[in-house]
């Protein structure tokens, strides 16, 4: 993998996941395998930060006899995450114009 | 590293965390184990290093403890607080213990450096403050003798002490910025440590 993903990227890319359904840690990493090198997939301090930044909370379910925490998008972390994707449009958008050379 | 190797190292490189802290990131990682029901010895390739997880934790912390505070309220215990996890992050980053002491006293230095800077300034401050003073004192004194002179010497010590109040005043707006800008990039700096390390790591994948 030649790119690395910036921290401001990750977060919107866990922000995004959680939008569309709130998910456990380990579904969490496996959705993001796609575009996450090994050893950034680890993904606790991410959500820990968010978590603090009140943009993710969480809430404990019982499956078969163990423990699940689940993770959910805040009416905050919305917000954050619709301002992060006008970013990344704008900055998807100046990207491919320099690689592409287009006007 | 096994999975009870691995959420040992952790919890060991994260001491000095609250324990609720540390609980969270033990139970995040056990679910996660045994979600994945990994049966192998070797966790390391799932989940990646526990020392650069713990420096990535504890440097947020840091960042984060000092953030939550207002400005201006320079609690010793704080400061402290977030000295103490910043050590504990460079320590726990998988660059071993020769660099990582190196890297601290390098920081060590270049602190003390901005210290003595601000004491010399405070000191400068202060003694300004006292001539100033000892000169209008000396010019009241000298009002019943020799008008003229007096008058030199008020206007002139009133002067000095503008200057040293200007000092204090200065001072005490530079140490916030200060502190706020040390933090913030002793914090870079950390995670371009583990960056670099990943990268070292992934290259000789």
């Amino acid at each position: 993998m030649a790119f690395q993903l910036g921290s401001t990227l990750l977060d919107t890319c866990v922000l995004a996941v959680l939008s569309r359904e709130d998910v456990y840690g380990y579904v969490l990493t496996q959705n993001l395998r796609k575009i996450m090198t090994i050893s950034e997939s680890t993904l606790y301090p991410v959500l820990r930060r968010l978590q603090k930044e009140e943009y993710v909370e969480t809430y404990d379910q019982q499956y078969q006899g163990r423990n699940r925490r689940y993770y959910k998008i805040t009416e905050k972390g919305i917000i954050k995450l619709n301002e992060y994707l006008q970013e990344w449009d704008l900055y998807k958008f100046n990207v491919d114009r320099v690689l592409k050379g287009e006007e | 590293m096994n999975k009870e190797e691995f959420l040992k190292e952790l919890r060991n490189k994260l001491k000095g965390l609250p324990k609720d802290e540390i609980d969270n990131v033990s139970n995040y990682y056990f679910e996660y184990f045994q979600e994945a029901a990994i049966e192998s010895d070797n966790v390391l390739e799932e989940v990646g290093k526990p020392s650069e997880i713990a420096s990535q934790i504890l440097a947020e912390y840091a960042f984060n403890s000092r953030n939550g505070q207002v400005e201006g309220d320079h609690g010793k215990k704080n400061i402290f607080t977030t000295i103490w996890f910043i050590i504990l992050a460079i320590f726990a980053a998988p660059i071993g213990f020769p660099i990582a002491s190196a890297i601290l006293l390098i920081l060590v230095a270049v602190i003390m450096t901005i210290i003595a800077g601000v004491f010399s300034i405070m000191a400068m401050g202060a003694s300004f403050l006292f001539a100033g003073l000892m000169s209008i004192i000396a010019g009241f004194i000298l009002l019943g003798v020799q008008f003229s002179t007096a008058m030199i010497f008020i206007g002139v010590g009133c002067m000095i002490l503008g200057v040293g109040i200007l000092c204090i005043l200065i001072l005490k707006i530079i140490i916030p910025i200060i502190c706020g800008k040390c933090i913030k990039s002793i914090k870079e700096m950390i995670s371009k440590i583990n960056k670099k390390v990943k990268r070292g790591v992934e290259i000789e994948k």
